[in-house]
């Protein structure tokens, strides 16, 4: 009898019961809130935007983004929208830059500098979640906190795909 | 010589100028950015129209490069935000200053996280509370919008 074994080079090869078949149900993942991809350029494009704005933009003495704080968010941007949705991208009067998200569940802010960032999580219930740190320090943990937080997954029913193999084929 | 009074009434209006960089793409609606402090500065200039008129709110906003309109609130929705105004006349007679108590960063730098919390809840505020109306003519002398 030919055995079906899914780990090909196992030292103990797994087979199924006697009943010569058997039934597997692989359970899909739970909603997964990261930006879709048509949202990158989006984002990059409104950094970019931004970085193009002169100085007193805002007619009450703004600084300009620089360079060093452009390619900072960009970075921080390609890390976070990997695992959360596409935030508000709007450039501040200091010269920094600011991912923005709200939703019923609560507010959500990174600011972005020429060395630092400093970001926060507040969800409705409980207390917020503050770092700060090196701008280089920017990690998908935040864009974690981001979609756990404020994007829970629905709960709809799983997708149950039953799966048969057969033996002695 | 400039003869209104220092304290500022919680029923008095106070206008902001807006410039197209604190509106959304359609101009009918303020960001909260539109109530955050020049760099190195925890000021926000606005200005007293209860004295001043909305003509002269007008002439001071076309002073700012792209203004498009004007937003109004009353100083105790202000202070209800948990900011403060302050008569600041050293600038011009009827001048004040909202001040978040928030010390500014170093340009290019963000704030802390706990100032920003703090800050966007006042922003918001200020945002949710300020009644914004578009410049119909921006280009011309005299406030032609409706009643501020």
């Amino acid at each position: 009898m030919k055995v079906y074994t899914p780990f090909a080079n196992s030292a103990q090869p797994w087979s199924f019961p006697n009943d010569q078949t058997a039934s597997l149900i692989y359970w899909t993942p739970t909603s997964y809130s990261r930006a879709l991809l048509y949202e990158y350029p989006v984002a990059l494009d409104a950094i970019e935007q931004a970085a193009m704005s002169q100085p007193n933009w805002d007619g009450f003495g703004a600084l300009p983004i620089n360079t060093e704080t452009k390619n900072n968010a960009i970075n921080a941007i390609n890390s976070i929208m990997a695992v959360a949705p596409a935030p508000e991208i709007n450039p501040n009067p200091n010269g920094t830059l600011s991912f923005q998200w709200g939703t019923p569940e609560g507010t959500a802010h990174m600011e972005i500098g020429q060395t630092r960032y400093s970001f926060y999580v507040s969800p409705r219930v409980g207390e917020a979640i503050l770092f700060e740190g090196d701008v280089g320090s920017v990690h998908r943990l935040h864009g974690g906190l981001v979609a756990s937080l404020l994007f829970p997954p629905t709960n709809s029913a799983p997708t149950m795909t039953p799966v048969r193999f057969g033996t002695d084929v | 010589m400039c003869d209104i009074p220092v304290p500022i009434d919680g029923e008095e209006k106070i206008v902001r100028a807006i410039t197209s960089g604190s509106v959304n793409k359609t101009n009918t609606a303020i960001r909260p950015r539109a109530f955050r402090s020049r760099p190195g500065a925890d000021e926000v200039s606005v200005i007293r129209q209860t004295f001043t008129g909305s003509d002269f709110c007008k002439a001071k906003g076309r002073e700012r490069a792209d203004y498009v309109g004007l937003a109004v609130l009353h100083a105790g929705q202000i202070r209800k935000a948990g900011s403060e105004v302050i008569d600041s006349r050293d600038e011009y007679c009827g001048h004040a200053h909202i001040s978040h108590g928030i010390v500014a960063p170093p340009p290019h730098e963000p704030l802390s996280p706990q100032d920003n919390l703090a800050l966007d809840k006042k922003l918001d505020a200020l945002r949710s509370a300020a009644r914004y109306h578009p410049d119909p003519d921006p280009g011309s002398e005299g406030w032609n919008g409706p009643a501020l």
